[in-house]
């Protein structure tokens, strides 16, 4: 069966959507647009696609991924065209390929995630790009997260840092880019380091947004997009 | 207040979706060229909001209009209600957030009493005087409809107007002539007199009610000779020609009702005798196949919905039932769209039909036998037989289903102890009935969930003279039930009676109780259909605080030569029909439904003859 990969974005009210929600809605959207999901058999038939790490609620993004399998072959462009036409305001696809048999899921190739974090903070303050990149130049800075088992746990965050590529502050305007672990095996919740962030800067940041440009595959130091990543 | 101020408590609040609007299908227009803004209320969070089918309706009707825009505004869940108040931002409607004080219309739908408390909360969250008489020019209409605007006695001080009967009719009337009295630019005691002239709506205020020494009503009239001295309700006589959208918005997050409600009929031709709905939606006008079809064939590729739902009071009642779900399950069921039969009778329910429906999407089953006796399934008329329930859950059984639930109501006129051990005695024959079907056939691990209701005797009834049980009676009975329906396979589920108690005080309630239900918000009552925020000792103190007896409203016994508060309506079915229903109950005594043969319930002297499909 053929499986195209997708890649779309979220934004607007449907940065407000859960991962659940998503999954409804795109289920819907791809009935809608008539195109030939394959179904999984049993008494709740459901559309097979797959999805890469899950977004927040509340967040944005660019860079999200599905796999959709198919009845049969479609064209990319056809394909495009009409998700696009019955996707609800907010989502949108801009890339899809289809990928070959046997190709490893989303969930398996991809690691990591690019951030865009914006906020603001009081004018009064000083030095602000400084002790934001104080902050980054740690080593340890340890969070609690309760484990599957509802027990506490310290966690240092560093380790999942992976690239800090731009800190910008002007006129108490704060923008951060980062990659960050993103996926199965090590994942960082960015709102997570944004909490960090502000207890250990003492800043507050007014207005945040978090935005997730892409998602990534990171392999022998350099980053692959998912879209073409076939083992 | 700001678009930005509402995104900054969107990211604050647990289920942002609810107020974040968009959704597919929602409708957007340019405020510039608008008319009449109207702003659709439901007195509920969002989720039980959205799963409302006159709300999904009445939407596409308006927005129909080119001189109209509706939006929706539902009840914010306490979190967002804290943030609103924190920020000072006031209700909004969710397609454009503009504040809802500076529409021209705010119409609630009234499905329920318990959600009460929440319109004064919204009206007051929106910055609207709570009472009518203290709305100016330039502040909305607060209007009402839905099954409880038939006694809307009690919220008369509250509401503007209300709309008896299905507003697919009454809507247009009412908007045209908004129209035209506000291009003339009149006052708002001139508005309610010329809409009080239209078929269907009632203005409270231009109305008096007199009350006689022992509280109960002695009369209601109307100010002024112009106005009708009993006001009809109004009904779509053609269902195949009224209005239905083709397409329904599409919400985001999971809503009760996620899925197409396919109405397939109005009305209902069985005559239970607590049943208001069964008696205030008549006459039973039933939609063509042909229509349904079309109508599914569009709404499931304009919505992408993966679920159809035949909507009705009584599902297995549609005369071309079987047809039309062979019709839909071979026309979508190999896109995966399932169907669902909520609603079905226990006697005509039929193995055949599981088993086309199972073909694609299995559900769980529901039966309802209200009773658990004959005796007193006779006395409410619920004319089925344990052998019926047996025969379905047997098929059923047989057909690998093993989840059932069975609705049973507590508290029924004329009920005993052997009506109550009667319930847990036919609970247990379901379960014997699943243990003695061949084990190869019947699916594994049995689950039979009880939910007893208390019963509250609604207006517009042949149970309308009935005094409710007290609350003690009802817990004894629910105590009674729970330690006889301890069972693996069995899970007891029943109502509080302190929330039926209260709705059975407001479902008979009068305009006395306007001021009862003001202080009770004022003490901080609101979601009172939610556990978790219903809070009895509050409204006791409010009623208290008012000089008010709710046991007046809910366990008094009225007399036939009561003037009743909501006399002046007509549903159409008239009070001799219901007094004569409800001795036959005294006498347990069946009236058959109305296919066997009319009854006489008095819809067709309202509305003349040919309007009900029960009768040809």
């Amino acid at each position: 069966m053929p499986v195209i990969r997708t890649q779309f974005f979220k934004k607007d009210t449907a940065k407000y959507i859960s991962h659940l929600d998503l999954i409804r809605t795109m289920q819907r959207s791809v009935r809608r647009a008539d195109i030939p999901v394959e179904y999984s058999k049993g008494f709740n038939p459901h559309s097979k696609i797959a999805y890469g790490p899950a977004l927040a609620v509340g967040l944005s993004s660019d860079g999200e991924f599905l796999d959709m399998e198919l009845k049969e072959r479609m064209e990319e462009t056809e394909f495009i065209k009409r998700l696009n036409a019955s996707l609800p305001a907010g989502l949108g696809v801009t890339a899809a390929e289809y990928i070959p048999d046997g190709a490893p899921s989303l969930s398996v190739i991809i690691n990591a995630a690019e951030y865009r974090i914006t906020g603001r903070t009081e004018t009064t303050e000083q030095n602000v790009g400084q002790r934001i990149r104080k902050f980054f130049a740690l080593d340890d800075v340890l969070i609690e997260r309760t484990d599957k088992r509802g027990r506490e746990k310290k966690l240092n965050i560093m380790p999942m840092i992976v690239e800090v590529e731009k800190i910008e502050v002007a006129d108490g305007q704060v923008v951060i880019e980062v990659i960050i672990d993103t996926g199965s095996k090590s994942n960082l919740k960015p709102t997570d380091l944004t909490g960090a962030l502000e207890r250990h800067t003492g800043l507050l940041l007014e207005e945040t947004g978090i935005h997730r440009k892409r998602l990534l595959v990171r392999r022998g130091g350099g980053y692959l997009p998912p879209l073409r990543v076939y083992d | 207040m700001t678009a930005k101020d509402i995104e900054g408590l969107l990211n604050r609040v647990e289920k942002p979706a609810r107020y974040a609007g968009g959704e597919y299908n929602s409708v957007y227009k340019n405020k510039e060229d608008l008319g009449i803004r109207f702003a659709f209320a439901f007195p509920d969070v969002y989720e039980i909001a959205m799963s409302h089918l006159g709300l999904r309706i009445l939407y596409y009707l308006l927005n129909e209009r080119e001189d109209t825009w509706c939006e929706r505004v539902f009840a914010p869940w306490t979190d967002m209600e804290a943030l609103m108040k924190q920020k000072g931002i006031p209700l909004f409607a969710l397609e454009s957030r503009d504040p809802v004080s500076g529409f021209d219309f705010l119409g609630f739908t009234l499905q329920y009493e318990m959600g009460y408390s929440n319109v004064v909360n919204m009206l007051s969250l929106a910055g609207i005087p709570v009472l009518s008489s203290e709305r100016e020019d330039g502040q909305p209409f607060v209007i009402g409809g839905g099954p409880c605007a038939y006694n809307a006695e009690p919220l008369a001080d509250i509401f503007d107007f209300f709309v008896l009967g299905e507003g697919e009719e009454v809507l247009t009337p009412i908007l045209d002539t908004y129209r035209s009295w506000k291009e003339k630019g009149g006052t708002r005691q001139e508005f309610l007199e010329r809409v009080a002239l239209i078929e269907g709506v009632y203005v409270p205020s231009l109305y008096n009610v007199e009350y006689r020494e022992d509280g109960t009503v002695k009369s209601v009239l109307p100010t002024d000779a112009r106005f009708f001295k009993r006001i009809n309700k109004v009904i779509v006589k053609d269902l195949d020609r009224a209005f239905f959208p083709e397409k329904i918005i599409v919400p985001f997050m999971d809503i009760v009702h996620d899925r197409i409600m396919l109405e397939i009929f109005r009305g209902c031709t069985r005559g239970c005798r607590f049943c208001q709905a069964g008696m205030v939606y008549r006459p039973v006008r039933e939609k063509s196949p042909q229509v349904l079809a079309e109508q599914a064939e569009r709404l499931i590729k304009n919505t992408g919905y993966e679920e159809v739902s035949l909507a009705s009071l009584s599902t297995s009642d549609y005369t071309h039932l079987e047809p039309l779900v062979k019709t839909l399950i071979s026309a979508h069921g190999n896109k995966g769209v399932g169907l669902s039969l909520p609603s079905l009778r226990i006697d005509s329910f039929s193995l055949d039909l599981i088993k086309e429906i199972q073909k694609v999407r299995k559900t769980g089953l529901t039966f309802a036998p209200e009773a658990g006796t004959q005796r007193l399934r006779d006395v409410i008329n619920k004319g089925v037989t344990e052998e019926d329930l047996m025969d379905s859950v047997g098929a059923a059984f047989s057909a690998g289903y093993n989840n059932v639930k069975l609705y049973f109501m507590v508290g029924l006129p004329s009920e005993t102890k052997e009506d109550i051990e009667g319930i847990a005695d036919l609970v247990y024959k379901v379960v014997d009935k699943y243990y003695a079907t061949d084990r190869e056939n019947r699916g594994r691990g049995l689950k039979v969930t009880v939910s007893t209701s208390c019963f509250v005797p609604k207006p517009f009834t042949p149970f309308q003279w009935q005094p409710q049980d007290k609350i003690d009676i009802f817990r004894a009975k629910q105590e009674t039930l729970r330690k006889r329906l301890k069972h693996r396979n069995i899970s007891y589920n029943w109502h509080q009676p302190e929330t039926s108690y209260l709705e059975a005080v407001f479902a008979r309630g009068d305009r006395k109780l306007s001021k009862v239900l003001i202080r009770a918000w004022e003490l901080g009552c609101r979601f009172d259909g939610w556990k978790e925020h219903f809070d009895f000792a509050k409204w006791q103190r409010a009623f208290e605080d008012c000089g008010v007896d709710p046991d007046f409203y809910a366990v008094r016994k009225r007399d036939y030569d009561e003037v009743l508060p909501w006399d002046h309506i007509n549903v159409g079915v008239s009070r001799e029909f219901l007094k004569r229903e409800n001795e036959r109950a005294k006498k347990g005594s069946t009236t058959p439904h109305c296919r066997e043969g009319c009854i006489n319930c008095g819809i067709m002297e309202l509305f003349g003859g040919g309007v009900c499909d029960a009768s040809y």
